[in-house]
C-alpha cells in the first residue's frame, strides 16, 4: 500500500485536486438537494415577501452548476492521473527488468510470469481512480454532512455521519469474499481458455472423427463453471448494493423519527424537516461506489503484491565492478555445473570446452540433455552452480551483460518476433541495416518466396508472437535476424528445428558459410553436416560422454556411432 | 448494434424482461417512497403532528425501503443471469461456427483471433448485458413513471421535466457523434498500448541479445506519454457528454424547485406535493446519467460484439455436403483428377493440375518439399475444401456429392501435432467411437505402441489429460492420436507424419508405431522420414502442386530425380554422398 502511494507522490497535487472535485461535486449535491428543500418549505410557510427566499434560489442555482462543472473537471483530472500512474508503473517496471540480473529474467519468463506482472500493471492503473478515491470522498462526506446537520440537530448528525461510514461495511465485507471467489472466476477462466485452444487446435480432427458434439458437451461444462463462478461473485455484490440502498434509505426514516420529535417540542424549526431527511439521502451518492472501490483495492493489492515480489526478488546487477575483456578472444568452459533450484540431478555437469576463435564445435545429444543449458551458460542467461566460463580470461560473471551479448548472434528456442513489421524484426540485429541488407538476409534463409507473397512485403506486420507465419518462418526470420548482427561468435541452438528437410538443408549450409572466419557453436540432435566440425561434443544426461570429430567419433564405436547409426539406418533401407 | 444484440441475446428474453418489470417496481417503489416521505414531512412540520401522530406511513417508509432493497438484489441477479445466458449462447454459437468452418476458415493468424474472441471477446459483452442494456431500458421507464407523477401534481414542474428530457437525447447526439468515434479509436489505441508493453516485456531477453533493451525504457515512457495526452484530448470532448447530462439534470432540479416554491407561494400546490417533486427530480435523471457513466461499458461491449458479429456472419463455410452414400463394403478407389486448389488471398494455387490414385489395398506415401501441396491434398480429402477445378472420384463418384458425414467416418486422420482434448486418455482414445469397449481401446493402443506408456502414466487409461493437466511429450501425443485412429475403425487412413523432429529415441518409436498401423491399413501416408516413405508400397513426389514423380520405393530410387535430391537432403552421412 505504502509502495503503491509512492507511486502517487509526483502527482500527488494532480491527485488531491481531483480528490478535492470529486467531493465537492458530492457536496454540490447535498447542497443543491438540503438548499431546494429549504427553499420549498420556506415557501410553504409563504412569506410576506419574496426575497427572503432570493438566497437560497441563488444558492440552487450556484450548486447546480458547480455540480456538474466539478464532476467533469474531476473526471479529466482523475484519468489523467490515472494515464500518469501506468506510464511510471510500466517506466519503473520494465527498468527494474531490464537491469536483473539474465538468469532471474529467464527463470520469469519460463514460468510466465511476465504477462501476468503486466496484467496486473494494468489493473494497477485502477489504483487511485476507483480505488482510493471513493473511501476518502465517503469519509470527507460523512464529515460535511456531521457540520451541517450538527447545528440543527446534534444527536442526528451522529447517527448520519456513523450510517454513512457504516455503508463501507458491506462493500468492504464483499469485498473481501470477492478476493476468494475471483480467484475461482480466474481459475474456471483459465481452463476455459485451455479448452477453447484445444477446440481450435484440433478444429480438424474433431471434423474427421465427427465429434463436433462430444466438444460441444466438454465447452458447454467448463463455459457452466466459469458462469456460476462469476455469478457467485456477483450475488455477493448485488447484496452489497442492496444494503447500501438500505442504509441510506433506513438513514433517512431515522432523520425524520429523530427530528420530528424536536419539531414537535420547538426545538428545530419545521422547515429543517426536510433539510434533513432530504440531506441524508443525497449525501449517500458517495457510497454507491465504494463496493467498486474495495474491490478494485482488494486487486490492486494484490496485484502489487505481485508485481513488488517479482521487481525485488533479485538484487539489481551491479555494474560498478564490471571488466572488460578483448573480443574474439577464447572462450573457455572449465568443469561448468548447473544445477536448476528445485531439480534432483544436475542440468550438466563437469562439462569443459574450449571454442579459440575461428574454430566451430558442435554439441550432440538427445533432447533433455542439457545442452540449450549449455547455451544458456554462455549467455549469462543460466546461472553457474560450479566451474567457470572465461571470455579472455575473465570470468563471465564479472562482464558487463552487454559486452557479453554485444559478441556472439544467438538463435535460440524462445527467439522472440515483435508485432511489427518483417523488416523491423529482422532490422533488431542491425539497426542501421538497409532494405537490401535485410532482402539478402530473407533470402539466404529462403524467405524470398514468402516476401514475393505477402501483401506489404517486408513491411508487413507478423502478428503477436509473429503468428501471421508459419513455426518454420518464424524460425527463419529469427535466423535471419542473427545473420545480419556480423558478431564474431554464434551460438546456434537448434536452429533449423522445424523446417523441412530441403529446406533446412539450404539454410544450413547458409549458416556454415556465414560462420567462416567465426566462432560457431552448434547445438543439434541431428547428425547432419558435421563432417567439417573441428570438434563434436556428445552429451548424455548433462555429461559430455564423447568428443572428437565425426571420423574419430564413428570409429571409436561409442553412443556417437550408435546415434548415427539409428539415424541412418534410414539410408541404409533407403 | 443495440438491435442486433437483443436479437442474438433471445435465449435470455425472460430473463430481461424479469430485470425490466423488476425494475419498474423498483420504480413504482421509488415514487411510493417520495410521496409518503413527503406526506410525513408536511404532516410533522405544517399539521403539527408527532411521531404518534405518524406511526402509519412511517412503518410504511420503513417497509418501503426494505421492500426497494429486495428488488435491487433480484433486479441485478436476474441482470447478471441474463448477462450470463447469453454470454453462454453466443459462445456456443461462435464455437459451432469455428468447427463448422473447419481447419481452413480456422487456421493460421485466425487462431489467436478465435480464442481471443471467444473468450475475452465474450466476456467483454458481460458489462454491456448486465449493466447498460437494462439501464437502456431503465432510462426509458423510470422517468415516464416519475414524469406522470410529477405531471399529475405541478404542470409547470412535469413541463420542465419533459423538455429536458426532450433535449437530452439531442445533446447526447450533438456531442456523442462527435467524440464516439475518436473515442473508440483511441481506446483501440489504448489496448494496443498495453498489447505493445507485453510484446516488449515477453521479448526483452531478444532485445537483451541484441543490445536494443535499454533504449526501450525511453520509448515506452514517449509512447506512453504521447497517450496519455491524445486520450486526455479526446476524453476532453468525450466526457462534454456526460457534462450536458449533469448539467441539464441539476439545472432543471434547481428550476422546479424554484417552480415549486412560487407554487407554494401562490398556494396552487401543497408541500407535500412539492416535496415528492424534488424527491423524484434526481430520480428522473439517475438512469440517464448512468446510462453516460456506464459509457466504457457500452463503448467495449460495442467492439466486442462487432467482432463476434464478424465471425459469426464470416463467409459462408467452404463444405457444402452432398447426400449420397455408397453401399457397405465397396471398394472406395480414390482418384484426384486435375485438381487445383488455391487458398483465398494465396499468391500461386496450392494444387494445380494435381493427378493422384489411392487404389484399395494400397499404403500411398505422398512426400515433397514443403509448400508443394501436401497438407492441401489432406484438407481436400477430409472435405475441409473443395477443390476449385477438376475432380475427386470415389468408386467414380464425385466427392462433392457425397454426404459428408457419411464419408468422414471412412477417414481416421492423424495430423501432424494431434490435439488431446480435456478427459481421460480412453476417451480420447475413442473419439471418434464414443462407445468403444475397454478392449478395443487397449488392443488400438497396443498397436500404436501406446500400451505401455499409458499404463505408466498416474491413472493409467483413466489419466486426465488436456487442460495442460499432465504434459505428455510429443511423441506420447502422436501415438495416443494412432491409437484414436484404429480405435475409430475407419477402413481409410490419413496420416501426416510430423516435422519437427522428435528426439532420436521417440522418434524410432512413433515411427515404428506407424509402421505397424499402416501394416493392417489402407493408408495414405505424408511422410517425412524416409523409412516411413520406403515401407510405402508407392510413393508420390509432390512439387509445387503436383505429382512430378511416383512409383514404387525401388522404381524411385533408380530413376526418381526429385526423390534423390530428398533422399540426400534428410540425412546427409558422407558415404552416401
Amino acid at each position: 500500500m505504502a509502495r503503491l502511494l509512492r507511486f502517487l507522490r509526483p502527482h500527488l497535487g494532480l491527485a488531491l485536486l481531483s480528490l478535492l472535485l470529486s467531493f465537492l461535486a458530492v457536496a454540490a449535491q447535498v447542497g443543491l438537494i438540503g438548499t431546494s428543500a429549504y427553499l420549498i418549505s420556506r415557501a410553504a410557510l409563504r412569506p410576506s415577501t419574496i426575497l427572503l427566499l432570493m438566497v437560497p434560489i441563488v444558492g440552487v442555482q450556484f450548486f447546480s452548476i458547480g455540480r456538474s462543472s466539478f464532476r467533469y473537471l474531476e473526471r479529466l483530472a482523475s484519468h489523467d492521473v490515472t494515464f500518469r500512474l501506468l506510464r511510471d508503473l510500466r517506466v519503473w517496471f520494465y527498468a527494474r527488468l531490464e537491469a536483473m540480473p539474465p538468469e532471474v529474467l529467464a527463470r520469469f519468463h519460463s514460468a510466465d510470469l511476465l504477462s501476468r506482472a503486466v496484467h496486473d500493471i494494468d489493473s494497477l492503473q485502477d489504483f487511485y481512480l476507483r480505488a482510493l478515491a471513493p473511501p476518502v470522498v465517503l469519509l470527507l462526506t460523512a464529515v460535511l454532512v456531521w457540520l451541517v446537520v450538527r447545528p440543527m440537530a446534534p444527536q442526528l448528525a451522529w447517527v448520519l455521519a456513523a450510517a454513512l461510514l457504516l455503508s463501507s461495511l458491506p462493500a468492504a465485507w464483499q469485498a473481501r469474499l470477492g478476493l476468494r471467489l475471483g480467484g475461482a472466476v480466474l481459475r474456471e477462466r483459465g481452463r476455459l481458455a485451455a479448452t477453447l485452444a484445444d477446440g481450435v487446435r484440433g478444429v480438424s480432427e474433431l471434423a474427421a472423427y465427427g465429434a463436433g458434439e462430444v466438444y460441444q458437451e466438454l465447452l458447454a461444462t467448463s463455459q457452466g463453471r466459469l458462469l456460476a463462478a462469476q455469478l457467485r461473485l456477483r450475488r455477493h455484490a448485488a447484496l452489497s448494493m442492496a444494503l447500501i440502498g438500505l442504509l441510506g434509505n433506513l438513514a433517512m426514516l431515522a432523520a425524520l423519527v429523530l427530528a420530528i420529535p424536536l419539531v414537535r417540542a420547538g426545538r428545530l424549526p419545521g422547515w429543517d424537516l426536510a433539510v434533513v431527511a432530504l440531506v441524508a439521502l443525497a449525501a449517500f451518492e458517495a457510497a454507491v461506489p465504494l463496493p467498486q472501490a474495495f474491490q478494485a483495492l482488494g486487486q490492486c493489492l494484490a496485484a502489487g503484491r505481485r508485481i513488488f515480489e517479482l521487481a525485488d526478488s533479485p538484487a539489481q546487477v551491479d555494474e560498478r565492478h564490471a571488466r572488460a575483456f578483448a573480443q574474439s578472444s577464447p572462450i573457455e568452459v572449465k568443469g561448468l555445473t548447473v544445477r536448476y533450484p528445485g531439480a534432483k540431478a544436475a542440468a550438466i555437469e563437469a562439462v569443459d570446452l574450449t571454442l579459440m576463435p575461428g574454430r566451430h564445435v558442435a554439441v550432440v545429444g538427445e533432447s533433455g540433455t542439457g545442452k540449450t543449458t549449455l547455451i544458456g551458460a554462455l549467455t549469462g542467461f543460466v546461472p553457474l552452480s560450479g566451474g567457470s566460463v572465461l571470455l579472455g580470461g575473465v570470468p563471465i560473471t564479472e562482464i558487463l551483460r552487454q559486452d557479453v551479448w554485444a559478441q556472439s548472434a544467438v538463435i535460440s528456442q524462445d527467439t522472440w518476433l515483435f508485432n511489427v513489421s518483417l523488416k523491423e524484426n529482422v532490422r533488431l540485429g542491425r539497426p542501421d541495416a538497409t532494405d537490401a541488407d535485410v532482402r539478402a538476409a530473407l533470402e539466404a534463409v529462403r524467405l524470398g518466396p514468402l516476401l514475393a507473397s505477402l501483401p506489404d512485403g517486408m513491411d508487413t506486420v507478423v502478428g503477436e508472437q509473429g503468428m501471421r507465419l508459419s513455426g518454420g518462418e518464424r524460425q527463419r526470420v529469427a535466423i535471419a535476424r542473427a545473420m545480419l548482427k556480423d558478431a564474431p561468435v554464434l551460438l546456434l541452438d537448434e536452429p533449423t528445428e522445424g523446417l523441412d528437410a530441403v529446406t533446412e538443408e539450404g539454410v544450413l549450409q547458409e549458416l556454415l558459410e556465414l560462420a567462416e572466419g567465426r566462432t560457431l557453436l552448434l547445438v543439434t540432435h541431428r547428425l547432419a553436416g558435421l563432417e567439417t566440425m573441428d570438434e563434436i561434443l556428445v552429451m548424455s544426461r548433462g555429461r559430455v560422454v564423447e568428443r572428437g570429430t565425426h571420423r574419430e567419433l564413428l570409429t571409436a564405436q561409442g553412443a556417437y556411432a550408435h546415434l548415427f547409426r539409428l539415424q541412418s539406418d534410414l539410408l541404409q533401407e533407403a | 448494434m443495440v438491435r442486433r444484440i437483443l436479437r442474438e441475446a433471445a435465449s435470455g428474453r425472460t430473463l430481461l424482461a424479469a430485470t425490466i418489470a423488476l425494475a419498474i417496481a423498483g420504480g413504482l417503489l421509488v415514487v411510493g417512497q417520495a410521496v409518503t416521505m413527503a406526506n410525513i414531512i408536511a404532516g410533522a412540520f405544517l399539521g403539527g403532528k408527532g411521531l404518534a401522530g405518524l406511526t402509519g406511513p412511517l412503518v410504511a417508509l420503513g417497509a418501503i425501503a426494505v421492500l426497494r432493497a429486495g428488488f435491487t438484489y433480484l433486479r441485478q441477479i436476474s441482470a447478471d443471469a441474463f448477462s450470463a445466458r447469453v454470454r453462454e449462447d453466443l459462445r456456443s454459437r461462435l464455437f459451432a461456427r469455428v468447427l463448422a468452418m473447419g481447419p481452413v476458415g480456422a487456421s493460421g493468424e485466425r487462431t489467436g483471433e478465435l480464442i481471443a474472441t471467444s473468450l475475452d471477446g465474450v466476456e467483454g459483452l458481460d458489462p454491456y448485458l448486465a449493466h447498460y442494456l437494462p439501464q437502456t431500458a431503465l432510462a426509458a421507464l423510470i422517468p415516464l413513471t416519475v414524469l406522470v407523477t410529477v405531471l399529475a401534481r405541478n404542470l409547470l414542474a412535469g413541463t420542465i421535466l419533459a423538455l429536458t428530457a426532450g433535449l437530452l437525447p439531442y445533446f447526447m447526439i450533438l456531442l456523442g457523434r462527435a467524440a464516439e468515434r475518436r473515442t473508440q479509436r483511441q481506446w483501440r489505441l489504448l489496448q494496443m498500448l498495453s498489447g505493445h508493453f507485453l510484446d516488449v516485456v515477453r521479448g526483452m531477453r531478444t532485445l537483451q541479445l541484441f543490445g536494443r533493451s535499454r533504449r526501450q525504457v525511453e520509448i515506452i515512457r514517449q509512447v506512453s506519454e504521447a497517450h496519455r495526452s491524445a486520450t486526455l484530448d479526446t476524453l476532453k470532448i468525450a466526457f462534454l457528454s456526460a457534462f450536458a447530462l449533469e448539467l441539464l439534470a441539476s439545472l432543471s432540479t434547481g428550476l422546479v424547485a424554484v417552480a415549486i416554491s412560487f407554487g407554494l407561494l401562490g398556494g396552487t400546490l401543497h408541500l407535500a406535493a412539492g416535496l415528492a417533486i424534488l424527491t423524484l427530480v434526481p430520480e428522473f435523471y439517475l438512469p440517464l446519467r448512468g446510462l453516460g457513466s456506464d459509457f466504457h461499458a457500452g463503448m467495449a461491449g460495442a467492439v466486442a460484439a462487432e467482432r463476434i458479429f464478424d465471425l459469426l456472419d464470416g463467409p459462408a463455410v467452404a463444405e457444402a455436403s452432398g447426400t449420397r452414400r455408397l453401399p457397405q463394403g465397396t471398394p472406395l478407389e480414390i482418384r484426384l483428377q486435375d485438381v487445383t486448389y488455391s487458398y483465398p488471398g494465396g499468391a500461386k494455387p496450392a494444387l494445380a493440375g494435381l493427378d493422384l490414385a489411392w487404389r484399395p489395398g494400397e499404403t500411398l506415401a505422398v512426400v515433397g518439399p514443403s509448400g508443394a501441396g501436401k497438407s492441401t491434398l489432406l484438407r481436400l480429402l477430409l472435405g475441409f475444401a473443395v477443390p476449385q477445378g477438376g475432380e475427386i472420384l470415389v468408386d467414380g463418384v464425385p466427392l462433392r456429392s457425397l454426404d459428408l458425414d457419411w464419408w468422414r467416418r471412412q477417414i481416421a486422420y492423424v495430423p501432424q501435432q494431434p490435439t488431446l482434448f480435456e478427459g481421460s486418455v480412453a476417451d480420447n482414445i475413442a473419439l471418434g467411437r464414443p462407445g468403444a469397449s475397454r478392449q478395443e481401446i487397449e488392443s488400438a493402443a497396443r498397436v500404436a505402441r501406446a500400451h505401455d506408456f499409458i499404463l505408466g502414466l498416474p491413472d493409467g487409461y483413466q489419466t486426465h489429460v488436456g487442460d495442460g493437466q499432465r504434459a505428455l511429450s510429443q511423441g506420447e501425443r502422436q501415438r495416443i492420436a494412432l491409437a484414436r485412429a484404429l480405435c475409430s475403425g475407419a477402413p481409410l487412413l490419413l496420416l501426416d507424419e510430423p516435422t519437427a523432429s522428435l528426439d532420436a529415441e521417440s522418434d524410432a518409436a512413433v515411427s515404428a508405431a506407424i509402421a505397424d498401423v499402416a501394416r493392417g491399413h489402407r493408408a495414405l501416408i505424408v511422410a517425412h522420414r524416409l523409412t516411413t516413405a520406403e515401407r510405402a508400397s508407392r510413393i508420390a513426389v509432390l512439387a509445387a502442386g503436383s505429382v512430378a514423380e511416383e512409383g514404387t520405393p525401388e522404381e524411385l530410387r533408380c530413376h526418381g530425380v526429385g526423390y534423390r535430391s530428398l533422399l540426400r537432403s534428410y540425412y546427409t552421412p558422407a558415404e552416401v554422398r
